[in-house]
């Protein structure tokens, strides 16, 4: 039997045997139940090949967005520490957050490589917009934050002086204004 | 706790002012107490209708249907209201994530309100939270835990707010010119547990709306146990006319004299769960019964929010096909 293709919370989906629960389903002796309102949708499991395809309910656009690990997202820098900086999560997978959320980028976490020599005011500025992805939900202080990559890392910087930089390295920036070379982890453009 | 920081009112609830010439008529047919015109076990149409707030990641309005009065508004000599009727209105805002100085939480938050507009009832409230709100708050938190899915957004916090913009009375008005028993400052609150019923239909349709995952849709229902209080308990089955007292669904109080019991549920239909039971009065023997009956009302009450989350779904779905009901046009309609 197929799903319906529309569903409304405590609605019964499938049996768990033809399909594995998704987001916003959740299982009730056996039977996979909605959770939300919205159009269900099966995809074919792509990290268990052979197993049954899953079942999900589309959530609504305007819902706001779960940061969960590996989601990629966008952040301003709010604080620099001697081990850590903190930043405000402005963007989850490519949806604005309403209200931004608290991350924290540790210091082994800013390179994959050499991480013990990493010095954070050489990779970030206050007010930097950096392409990072979470990698741990944290505890109440903010999720964990990685900017290990090469596409991870500053995507908006300011000079000293105020003026927008472009990146000319890995590891620095150029102030298009008056050419002054600054230090930061750029990310590669993509 | 007074509110020092602006000129309040009185610290007591104030009634709209009676003219003795209506308590002189109130036999007469301007101050009649309201009849039930409805059977035992129908409730009042309800309107349901989601997303009324644009500024909440979800909403809900919810109103009862307000009897025809008896006498037209330009022969009424009072502007006492008989009868009563319920309208509320909920926001969500969130999930969104908790203040910094709370600790780790695993799962959603969730913080409920309740709070009566000042003119909702004749017994005028203040701004400041009252007993009575506390109260219902914490039932609707217990009602609406059960059916949340907490631990899918960990590290947020949603608050649930239901604003009463117009509330069931405790009695009708004419009893209360009385005093009594059941007069200013008795013992009564019937009112509470229909604005809780309501609060839970609604704050339910609200969080489908805000994309919050559920187990199932929760509803509210109420019944009561009406008629004579001296039958009340275990002489109800005598069978006398006089001394009969009978169950009904969704009642009105200010419709019946007396009202010996009453119960509300908030009650997850396709589980056939219950998460909130609240009863109040001496119900006697058919306690049971009286249960059985506010789920009854309460599964009605489920016909009416599948319709409103149905018209909720053409709005956010527009292109989704809708096979799970008939495409209802008017989301006004008996439960």
């Amino acid at each position: 039997m197929a799903p319906p293709s529309f569903a409304i919370p405590g609605q019964t989906l499938a049996a768990s045997s033809k399909y594995s629960p998704g987001p916003g389903t959740h299982l009730i002796s056996s039977q996979i139940t909605s959770s939300l309102l919205g159009p269900s949708d099966s995809k074919k499991n792509t990290i268990t090949p052979k197993s049954t395809p899953i079942l999900s309910i589309q959530r609504p656009s305007n819902s706001p967005p779960q940061p969960s690990v590996n989601t990629q997202v966008y952040a301003r820098i709010t604080r620099l520490e001697r081990l850590q900086a903190r930043c405000d999560i402005v963007v989850v997978s490519d949806i604005v957050a309403p209200l931004p959320l608290r991350g924290i980028l540790r210091s082994q976490d800013v390179r994959a490589t050499e991480k013990d020599k990493v010095k954070l005011p050489e990779c970030f500025v206050v007010g930097d917009i950096i392409r990072a992805v979470i990698v741990g939900l944290g505890d109440q202080q903010g999720y964990y934050l990685s900017t290990a990559g090469n596409e991870f890392g500053v995507v908006m910087a300011w000079s000293e002086a105020g003026n927008g930089c472009v990146p000319v390295s890995w590891k620095e920036v150029r102030d298009s204004v008056t050419g002054v070379k600054e230090l930061r982890k750029v990310a590669k453009p993509i | 706790m007074t509110d020092r920081r602006r000129i309040s009112g009185p610290s007591v609830g104030t009634a709209p002012p009676i003219f003795s010439s209506t308590i002189v008529g109130a036999e007469k047919a301007q101050l009649k107490r309201p009849v039930r015109t409805r059977k035992p076990s129908e409730l009042r149409k309800i309107f349901l209708k989601t997303g009324v707030t644009p500024s909440a990641s979800g909403s809900a309005y919810l109103e009862l249907e307000f009897p025809s009065p008896s006498t037209p508004s330009s022969q009424k000599k009072t502007f006492l209201s008989p009868s009563s009727t319920l309208k509320l209105t909920c926001t969500i805002h969130g999930p969104k994530p908790l203040p910094r100085s709370s600790p780790y939480n695993p799962s959603l938050l969730l913080s409920t309100t309740i709070k009566f507009s000042p003119f909702a009832t004749r017994y005028r409230r203040g701004y400041i939270r009252d007993t009575i709100e506390r109260d219902l708050s914490a039932h609707l938190e217990t009602a609406l835990r059960g059916v949340i899915i907490g631990d899918r957004w960990p590290k947020c916090g949603v608050d649930v707010v239901v604003t009463v913009l117009e509330g069931e009375e405790d009695r009708w008005c004419g009893d209360e010119l009385g005093g009594g028993s059941d007069g200013v400052g008795g013992v009564g609150g019937w009112g509470s547990m229909g604005v809780l019923a309501g609060a839970v239909t609604v704050a339910s349709a609200a969080l489908v709306d805000a994309g919050i995952d559920c187990v199932d849709l929760v509803t509210g229902g109420v019944a009561a146990v009406v008629g004579r209080s001296r039958s009340l308990g275990g002489k109800a089955q005598q069978g006398d006319d006089e001394d009969e007292s009978f169950v009904v669904l969704d009642p009105s109080p200010p419709e019946h004299a007396e009202i010996g019991a009453a119960c509300v549920v908030a009650y997850l239909a396709e589980r056939d769960e219950i998460t909130e039971l609240w009863s109040k009065g001496d119900a006697g023997v058919p306690a049971e019964e009286l249960v059985d009956q506010a789920v009854a009302a309460a599964k009605a009450t489920r016909n009416v929010l599948v319709e409103a989350i149905l018209e909720t779904a053409k709005l956010k779905f527009p292109d989704a096909v809708l096979s799970t009901g008939k495409s209802g046009g008017d989301i006004d309609m008996t439960g």
